[in-house]
């Protein structure tokens, strides 16, 4: 993984790590919170449904009390006993109106249901429940299960209520109240904010508001098995607690995107220079020694930046001075070998002459016999140091070179066609054509040249057998020359190339130097390796020419 | 002497006296205020046939004819050629003329006939008799100035009085959502008045206007006393003598009742239901007819039950949700069969909500309010409509019309009412009649065979 990555990673989890870390504390924290928030709230609640329902006890009891001390409760319960048109059997209706009475019944001393509010079609009979409101002494607020109209037929409903006499008629009572009803429960929910239900036992007859999430229940007994549940739900609490889920996600999000963005802009410039830094080693490495690394850095990758490029420099410095001594060395090296080579003819040449000086010193009749068996070798010698001097003066100043384009194996082919050999000589040979090189002809031909001419001496020793093949691999062109001798030991296949390095009596000890450097300025290279039959393989690789 | 007799001798009488007075007195025009106790503003095409709403209506919009007791032509003549053997003509009369000034034509007297079919209306059954009813009312559409012809399929010679009935009374729709218009007394005016109109064939009436107030039920005998209001619809003082032909019946599907639902309601005591519950004038029926119709038999009595109540049993009755009297002899009735043991689901729709529910086969039973004409065989033939059975009515029918005798005839309908009663299936329960208070200083107004409010001529005493 790069270490770009890497970092930006470093960084996102340094961002994001502290907040998942913190956010199951602080919502388990905040839930504690809200759930005695919850309870506080229930206990608040109920507490306030029981005082309205106090207040509801007594204006039940103000309102009945009005009603029946009304002019118009006297009217109707005078207009009952009389012998004219009844009134109509929701003729109480109009004292209920205003009076907040969800219940009112005009009852006889037995219990009779002579006019209805709630339900007139009862009218004429006997309701238990608002008769047991009689039973009870005046003032005294009961509960009990009045029958009130529903779609599917009668049904009893707690209501809570109160009786009084009417004013004025002997045997005509009010029963009135409030019904345990929806509208009830939409008053309490209404005004505590909670749910409300009305519950028979275990079924809820009537329920209002509504409580969202984990819900809190208490309960208020009513009596006769009825009960007001006051319900209060976390739903704001969840609400806050998910806004809260919801701010820690954001964070972790925002900081996620936020942390990998800067931990990329920072890995960008902390990798910058290292990055400069393996660019100049891979150009160092490619031989750029006097590379630079120009890259804004401080601390200690500046350091390390100024100590790349000092090392650079003083790399410069010492291979240039190293080539330098270098060059020194191949001097003295040429001169040693040029006094090596000069000093081998001059011995002979210098004995000749003493002993031609001594017979004419001597006056010796042989001088003319000693002078002409001399001569032939001395002529010989300079001959021979002649030819040391040429052969330097070629490795020192190869012909300039012309290069053109050209098919490898097509100039191969009528190259060997034109060589002539010395000794018999079993000779195979392959050109792949369409090989073009950029290369110069009399180069290439020298090279050739040698390499042939060496192999037909190799070959002369052992098996007169050469094979020039011409071939493409990849991107290059390659030319081999085959012999069948006895090869060049892997130690030697280096310092083979090396200026007057010959396993021959005769050679200079130039060619294969001159072939290698003229392979060298074709941008390619000469080696050599052991051959399929033994025998030494010259390959010769340039590159080709698209 | 038979009440209903008696009754129609004195309004006849009444009828002459009034109308030779106002003829000998002059015009004195003004205005007569009407109050108007839980109904709705009056209408010339309102659907409801109750005999307050019908009452207001007759002033905007007149019947063809009046029964006093006999068929007297208001907008139409109704008669028989000697030459066309069993065919009734039904021709406007010179001068029927809507509010905007067109005569009244055969044409408008058939479509309010083709409304009543379109509608299924009960009513429609007071033309049972008629053969080939739709092809008279293309007939008259064809030819508008030709008077409507009916042709009977037996003989019925109470098809003229059938035709004075109120559901006959022509109307024109009004044109998008405006209210309909009759040949009426009176148009409407500025401010909510209604003023005297000239396109009644009889003249213009006694008052010059009407104003129509709508008042609580507490106060209209206040306004009554202070002379405020001249006459009060929908509220009884319990003093006026009133026709009681609204009769109400729950009418059932055969076989769809819970067992025993129907003994439960023989016991019912429909005299205490009455009253306690339906406003008079109104009295418990317990034969298939009104009682001014039928016989005064005993008088149903309360009876105890003594079968076993029926357990888990249920059905839905219908009432109509316009007529709050319905709704609470719905629910009383809803009490009284939950006590004995059944579970009644009330359903509040309108009239033709009802019937469409009922001919769906989707109700069980509901209550039906018609008004019953005054005239013993269309009383029985729109009550054996309210069945839905036209077989039962071809049976019936033909039999009764051959007695050519009205008195013959009003004694076959009583016994035929009474054998039918126990195989029909519907209830009576009760009927009531109009609602009415009137100032002592309304002289002259006069009731029709209906025992619906006749204001023509009516006058207020200086």
């Amino acid at each position: 993984m790069r270490l770009r990555t890497r970092l930006s990673l470093a960084f996102a989890a340094l961002a994001v790590l502290p907040l998942l870390v913190s956010a199951p504390l602080v919502t388990r924290r905040l839930r504690v919170t809200f759930d005695r928030e919850l309870e506080r709230r229930a206990e608040a609640t109920s507490v306030l449904v029981a005082t309205e329902v106090q207040r509801l006890r007594a204006r039940v009891q103000e309102a009945v009390s009005a009603a029946a001390q009304d002019s118009g409760a006297e009217v109707l319960a005078r207009a009952l006993e009389g012998p004219g048109a009844l009134p109509p059997p929701d003729a109480a209706r109009s004292l209920a109106e205003g009076r907040g009475l969800s219940v009112l019944g005009l009852l006889d001393a037995q219990g009779r249901v002579r006019s209805s509010a709630h339900f007139p079609a009862r009218a004429g009979d006997v309701d238990r429940g608002l008769a047991a409101a009689l039973a009870v002494p005046p003032g005294t607020l009961v509960l009990q299960e009045v029958q009130v109209s529903a779609p599917e037929g009668p049904r009893p409903w707690p209501a809570l209520l109160a009786a009084r006499p009417v004013e004025g008629v002997k045997g005509a009572f009010l029963v009135g109240g409030v019904l345990l009803d929806g509208t009830l429960a939409t008053q309490l929910a209404t005004l505590s904010g909670a749910e409300v239900e009305i519950r028979r036992g275990p079924e809820v007859l009537a329920s209002a508001g509504r409580a969202e999430g984990r819900r809190v229940v208490r309960e208020l007994p009513l009596g006769q098995g009825t009960a007001l549940a006051v319900v209060v739900g976390d739903a704001a609490s969840a609400e806050a607690e998910r806004a809260l889920l919801a701010a820690l996600g954001l964070l972790v999000g925002a900081g996620l995107l936020l942390s990998v963005a800067l931990g990329v802009l920072l890995a960008r410039r902390t990798t910058l220079p290292l990055e400069a830094l393996t660019r100049g080693a891979r150009e160092v490495a490619g031989g750029q020694l006097d590379t630079r690394v120009t890259t804004a850095a401080r601390g200690e990758v500046g350091v390390l930046v100024e100590a790349f490029n000092h090392m650079t420099s003083e790399l410069g410095r010492t291979t240039r001075a190293l080539v330098k001594a270098e060059r020194v060395a191949a001097w003295e090296e040429v001169a040693r070998s040029l006094a090596h080579e000069l000093k081998n003819p001059l011995t002979p040449l210098q004995m000749s002459l003493e002993t031609l000086s001594a017979a004419q010193e001597e006056k010796s009749p042989r001088f003319a016999e000693l002078f002409a068996e001399s001569a032939p070798a001395m002529r010989e010698e300079v001959a021979r140091l002649a030819r040391t001097v040429d052969a330097f003066a070629r490795f020192a100043r190869l012909p300039p070179s012309s290069p053109v384009q050209m098919d490898l194996g097509a100039w191969a082919e009528q190259a060997l066609s034109l060589y002539g050999v010395s000794t018999p000589l079993q000779r195979e040979s392959s050109f792949q054509e369409g090989l073009l090189v950029h290369a110069d002809r009399d180069n290439l031909s020298q090279v050739l040249h040698n390499l042939l001419k060496n192999a037909e001496e190799a070959s002369a020793e052992v098996t007169p057998w050469v094979a020039v093949r011409v071939k493409a691999e990849g991107p290059w062109a390659v030319l081999e020359v085959e012999d069948g001798g006895k090869g060049v030991p892997k130690e030697e296949r280096e310092t083979i190339f090396e200026p007057h390095f010959s396993r021959k009596h005769k050679g200079s000890g130039l060619g294969l130097a001159i072939s290698r450097r003229i392979a060298t300025e074709h941008g390619g290279t000469l080696v050599v390796r052991e051959g399929s039959r033994g025998g030494a393989l010259f390959r010769l690789v340039l590159p080709r020419v698209e | 002497m038979r009440a209903r007799p008696l009754l129609l001798c004195l309004s006849a009488l009444g009828l002459l006296s009034t109308q030779a007075y106002g003829a000998a007195r002059a015009r004195l025009g003004g205005t007569l205020s009407l109050g108007l106790v839980g109904l709705g503003p009056p209408s010339a095409d309102a659907a409801e046939d109750t005999p307050e709403a019908l009452s207001a209506r007759a002033l905007l919009a007149l019947p063809l004819c009046r029964l006093v007791p006999d068929a007297v032509s208001v907008l139409a003549s109704v008669g028989r050629e000697a030459s066309a053997g069993g065919e009734v003509l039904v021709t406007p009369l010179p001068g029927a003329r809507f509010p905007d000034g067109t005569a009244l034509s055969g044409r408008d007297v058939a479509e309010a006939v083709q409304r009543l079919r379109e509608a299924h209306s009960p009513y429609q059954s007071l033309l049972a008799p008629v053969a080939g009813l739709q092809d008279s009312l293309e007939a008259a559409a064809r030819h508008p100035e030709a008077p409507l012809r009916l042709r009977l399929a037996y003989p019925w010679p109470d098809l003229e009085s059938s035709l004075c009935h109120p559901a006959f009374t022509p109307t024109r729709p009004g044109a998008q959502g405006t209210p309909g218009v009759g040949v009426g007394l009176y148009a409407r005016g500025p401010e909510g008045r209604f003023l005297a109109g000239r396109g009644a064939p009889g003249g213009p009436p006694f008052p010059g206007a009407l104003a129509f107030s709508a008042l609580p039920s507490r106060g209209a005998q206040r306004l009554l006393q202070r002379g405020e209001v001249h006459a009060v619809l929908g509220e009884s003082s319990g003093k006026e003598a009133s026709a009681l032909l609204f009769a109400t019946y729950l009418v059932y599907r055969p076989g769809s009742l819970p067992e025993g639902v129907l003994s439960a309601l023989s016991e019912v005591d429909l005299a205490g239901l009455v009253r306690t519950f339906v406003a008079g004038p109104a009295v418990a029926m317990p034969g298939l007819l009104p009682p001014g119709l039928l016989d005064a038999g005993p008088a149903p009595s309360p009876q105890k039950s003594r079968a076993a109540p029926a357990t888990g049993h249920g059905f839905t009755l219908g009432y109509e949700s316009g007529l709050p009297e319905q709704r609470a002899v719905a629910e009383r009735l809803q009490v009284v069969l939950h006590d004995a043991g059944y579970r009644v689901r009330l359903l509040g729709e309108t009239r033709a909500g009802l019937l469409r529910a009922r001919l769906a086969g989707q109700l069980e039973a509901a209550l039906v309010s018609v008004l019953v004409p005054p005239v013993p065989a269309p009383a029985l033939a729109l009550v054996l409509g309210l069945t839905l059975d036209t077989g039962l009515l071809a049976a019936e029918l033909p039999a009764l019309g051959a007695l050519s005798d009205a008195t013959a005839r009003a004694a076959r309908v009583r016994a035929r009412a009474a054998e039918l009663q126990p195989q029909l299936p519907l209830v009576p329960l009760y009927a009531r009649g109009l609602r009415v208070q009137l100032s002592e200083a309304l002289l002259a107004a006069r009731r029709d065979g209906f025992g619906l409010l006749v204001l023509d001529d009516a006058w207020l005493a200086r």
